[in-house]
């Protein structure tokens, strides 16, 4: 495995991105045949819908063509930066689809509701998803938990300490303690 | 590092800090280079996760849009064809963004505008007849207790969940919890049974199956039945309009818990 390219190692994937943000069209077709089925996976492990996930996918391109001036090369790998972008736009899709969801059953339309992602479904489900990944799977119970309610459902450390019934300083502790362990196990780099 | 700002970097990566806890690490990150790479080796980390993941291949038409996008873009900024693997690019205006999705995805959004109103409209009646609205204040009771359930089911200590591949390409989770005794039923790409029949959901356990409700193809379902047991599994098997006392057809899915 090469290592990875916040540590200094070869990374193609920012070097395309630089070459699009100054207008290569050639490398942003790279990029997307590069990186557009791992991103694609990404966002629809949050959104759950393919159809969604691809219109998504679309802004996310959009982005990287209109705005990937602001990826650093400096500052990590090209492929963190898309995946990054892509996992915001989608949980930015599904708090807006839920909160439109809210709307309208307030005003006594649920018929939505099958339409619409549902964060506590989708949830459950990238838990799930989450412990079949193998870094993860290395991850006690709790700690994998908790950064899966985060990472993949989008909620604050407050909503989740509260979804678990245990204090948020323990629900800190088991994000940082998690964290620290998933990016030890993956040798980004050792525990300071 | 110190532990508050290593809580501070990998919270600010996964998302869901304060807002006093999302501006101090935004102002670390611009400050204090330490920081800095801290929260890039935790962005790096969750990359690695996600290439954990199946790749999955845009479809032809979503790859499409997306490789016109840079073509879009620059047409709608200069008004004029640009051919070339390396265009200077123009300014992103308005009439780009407008241009960017695909032709197809404007006609679902224009003709889901369409059926919000319509939905908004029906809705309005319905508000009037008192009937109906008796109706809806139970349909909104029941997704209130619906989802009360599937928040019980996330908190639950022994959540756990089986996914089962159909073999036609769909799929279904079941996820559970026997401390709470709760079941929830999720299809993935299932198609919905034919006119007069019902997709309907067992409990099967050494005494047989029992009845634990309808579903349809296109949500979850909350199971709702006798008590299970972890040596108990959950079918689904195709019924005739309004379920059956018992299975009549061969299961199209059986999830062991």
């Amino acid at each position: 495995m090469n290592p990875p390219a916040s540590l200094g190692g070869p990374d193609p994937c920012g070097e395309l991105l630089v070459r699009t943000a100054s207008g290569d069209a050639q490398a942003f077709e790279e990029l997307f045949r590069g990186q557009g089925s791992v991103l694609l996976a990404v966002i629809l492990r949050i959104v759950r819908s393919r159809a969604l996930a691809e219109e998504i996918l679309q802004d996310v391109f959009a982005e990287v063509w209109e705005d990937c001036s602001r990826f650093d090369p400096g500052r990590g790998s090209g492929r963190a930066w898309l995946i990054t972008v892509s996992r915001r736009r989608a949980i930015d899709r599904v708090r807006s689809v839920s909160a439109q969801r809210e709307r309208d059953t307030a005003h006594g339309e649920g018929q939505l509701r099958q339409e619409s992602p549902d964060v506590q479904y989708e949830a459950l489900e990238n838990i799930e998803s989450a412990r079949a990944a193998r870094a993860v799977q290395g991850l006690p119970e709790d700690q994998a938990r908790a950064i899966a309610l985060a990472y993949y459902h989008g909620m604050t450390h407050v909503e989740i300490a509260d979804h678990l019934g245990v204090p948020l300083g323990t629900v800190k502790t088991r994000i940082r303690d998690g964290m620290r362990r998933l990016r030890t196990s993956l040798g980004v780099t050792d525990a300071h | 590092m110190h532990t508050d700002r290593e809580y501070l970097a990998a919270g600010y990566v996964i998302g869901g800090l304060s807002a006093d806890e999302a501006a101090e690490a935004e102002r670390l990150l611009h400050e204090d280079a330490e920081f800095a790479r801290e929260v890039a080796d935790f962005e790096e980390t969750m990359a690695l996760v996600a290439a954990d993941d199946e790749p999955m291949a845009p479809s032809e038409e979503a790859a499409q849009a997306i490789l016109s996008i840079p073509r879009q873009n620059i047409l709608a900024a200069s008004g004029e064809p640009v051919r070339g693997s390396a265009p200077e690019r123009g300014p992103v205006t308005g009439p780009g963004r407008q241009v960017r999705r695909n032709r197809p995805a404007l006609y679902f959004a224009l003709a889901a505008s369409f059926l919000l109103l319509l939905c908004a409209v029906l809705g309005g009646v319905a508000l009037r007849a008192q009937a109906e609205n008796e109706q809806l204040r139970e349909t909104v009771a029941g997704l209130d207790a619906e989802q009360q359930e599937v928040q019980r089911l996330l908190g639950a200590p022994d959540l756990a969940a089986q996914h089962v591949e159909v073999g036609d390409g769909s799929s279904v989770t079941v996820s559970y919890s026997v401390t709470e005794q709760l079941i929830l039923v999720t299809p993935h790409d299932m198609e919905g049974p034919e006119e007069g029949q019902d997709l309907q959901m067992w409990i099967i356990d050494q005494d047989g199956a029992h009845d634990a409700g309808l579903m349809t193809a296109e949500g979850p379902a909350v199971v709702t039945g006798p008590s299970f047991s972890a040596d108990a599994a959950v079918g689904i098997t195709v019924e005739p309009e309004g379920g059956s006392e018992e299975p009549t057809s061969e299961p199209l899915v059986v999830a062991e818990l």
